[in-house]
């Protein structure tokens, strides 16, 4: 990979990896800092002279690497500083939910889901990822990653239906 | 479902960099780009490991000449030990040559792929996993990954689909408990990039075997109908045997895992048993190809949980780490970024962080 290749991967990638690693740590600007963290670290392993076979899967698994490294050297946020600051899905969002959620709705639902299935699920359809390649991100077979995403669908729908009863 | 997907897919995807925010990012990645140019790396060598294996075996009579041991002594080199070549060159392929027929020595060769994959975590738990060592794993883990396959589809074409679909499946057990091991070893130690290049290649040898997979439990589920039965009965015997001999392995084993890679292991035991439970739903409406497929996934599972025991055992006790550990840092020439990084939102504090980062090594 070179400079122009480099640049264009940040190009394609930028906004799928910031939302990758904004779902995951719910904090905009460390989400934007986490973004910066996987492209420089991308760019020291090509200057060392690696070559990166599939650029995508290895940006999301650079990026999910450092979001794993920030977990373990941070206390979590998340859902409980949204309530905090006074975020509750009530019944004022009811009609929102039904016709369209936004962004820390979104959050705050998905962060309800068992992290076995919310995975699976954000790889899936906001990522845009194949039950193949998120089997391989995960290191779980592929009939597993898809009974996930099948049951993780279920339970978002009855979350969802709970909420706006 | 369709509009709670739509809605929710519609409205994560609204959440994007704005346009300043990416060209920031931008700017600093091409300053950060002009700061650390792109440099020719020397490829790691490793003389004697590049001796022939006929030069290798020589030394190696050598060495029985001078006493007894070395075979054993050989049996625990790791990669950069003066014996490691003849423990890959001649006391496994040795081994190769007791092996009864294909299946056995197919078997074989899975567990020399397990064999590579312990010396990386060992590596890796110790530190020790360097550009050097990476790249003499790396050469014998890519030979062994062609022995496997090629006796894979050796077994396939002898039209015996089901003893392929099993080495397969237990292939597929090894290399999904190992990249977890090396995972949290990443994760513990604050390991070398070295470790999520090993792993990227693990997962990627894991996706092509996932198709060769695919590709057998089919072929078993083409065959006739009674041959199909017979195969899916096996494959429920061979996976009630596996499941139970992990869950005995576990309750024997609980106080000597890894308190954080115990619930992983749980979690396996607990999908093979209900993919089992699946599998017999599917036996019993004589669906055998379903059947003989989900029996497969139970037995991969309950396999995962088997070597992620082993190998967490052998790694917590294995005596090869405190000799390693004593070992000068001398060797140690490599000198790459710490994985773990902090967080920086400018270049600066993306510096002061690696400096900080290099220090603590």
């Amino acid at each position: 990979m070179d400079e122009k290749a480099y640049l264009k991967a940040y190009d394609t990638h930028a906004d799928a990896i910031f939302r990758f690693i904004y779902f995951r740590v719910h904090d905009r600007e460390e989400a934007k800092d986490l973004l910066q963290d996987t492209f420089m670290k991308i760019w020291r392993y090509v200057s060392e002279g690696h070559t990166i076979d599939n650029a995508k899967a290895f940006l999301y698994q650079t990026a999910r690497n450092l979001i794993i490294d920030r977990s373990r050297k941070r206390t979590n946020s998340s859902l409980d500083a949204l309530r905090e600051q006074g975020f509750e899905i009530g019944s004022d969002e009811r009609p929102r939910l039904e016709h369209a959620m936004d962004a820390d709705i979104v959050l705050a639902i998905i962060d309800r889901l068992d992290e076995k299935y919310r995975e699976p699920v954000l790889l899936r359809y906001v990522d845009g990822f194949s039950p193949k390649e998120i089997a391989n991100i995960l290191n779980e077979s592929t009939n597993v990653i898809s009974v996930r995403i099948h049951r993780g669908l279920r339970l978002l729908k009855a979350i969802i239906k709970k909420d706006t009863q | 479902m369709f509009r709670v997907k739509k809605n929710f897919i519609k409205s994560a995807r609204q959440i994007r960099l704005a346009a300043h925010e990416r060209d920031a990012i931008r700017q600093n990645l091409v300053l950060h780009m002009n700061m650390v140019p792109r440099i020719q790396t020397e490829k790691a060598t490793w003389h004697l490991f590049q001796l022939k294996p006929v030069m290798v075996a020589g030394l190696f009579l050598m060495l029985l000449g001078t006493g007894a041991g070395v075979s054993f002594a050989a049996e625990t080199a790791l990669p950069g030990d003066l014996l490691y070549p003849v423990k890959i060159h001649v006391t496994e392929n040795i081994r190769s040559l007791a092996a009864r027929n294909d299946a056995s020595r197919a078997e074989w060769h899975v567990e020399r792929i397990e064999r590579r994959l312990e010396e990386a975590e060992l590596l890796t738990a110790a530190g020790k996993l360097d550009a050097r060592t990476n790249a003499l794993l790396e050469q014998t883990f890519a030979k062994q990954v062609t022995r496997v396959e090629d006796s894979i589809k050796h077994l396939e074409t002898q039209t015996d689909y089901a003893t392929a679909a099993s080495m397969s499946s237990n292939y597929s057990a090894a290399l999904r408990a190992h990249t977890t091991i090396l995972s949290r070893l990443r994760e513990k130690k604050d390991a070398e990039s070295f470790v999520d290049t090993f792993i990227a290649k693990l997962q990627s040898e894991q996706s092509s075997n996932d198709e060769t997979s695919a590709s057998l439990n089919e072929a078993v589920a083409a065959g006739t109908q009674p041959m199909v039965q017979e195969a899916a009965e096996g494959k429920k015997r061979a996976s009630i045997r596996k499941l139970t001999q992990a869950q005995d392995l576990f309750k024997e084993s609980a106080e000597e895992l890894d308190p954080e890679l115990a619930p992983t292991i749980e979690s396996r035991l607990g999908e093979a048993q209900d993919l089992a439970g699946d599998a017999e739903a599917e036996l019993q409406t004589g669906s055998y190809g379903a059947a003989f497929d989900l029996y497969q996934e139970a037995h991969r599972a309950a396999q995962e949980a088997n070597v992620l025991i082993h190998a967490n055992k052998k790694l917590g006790k294995d005596r090869l780490l405190p000799r390693l550990q004593k070992k000068t840092d001398a060797s140690d020439t490599a000198t790459t970024t710490n994985p773990a990084t902090s967080t920086a939102p400018s270049i600066e504090r993306r510096q002061r962080n690696d400096s900080e980062d290099d220090d603590s090594d």
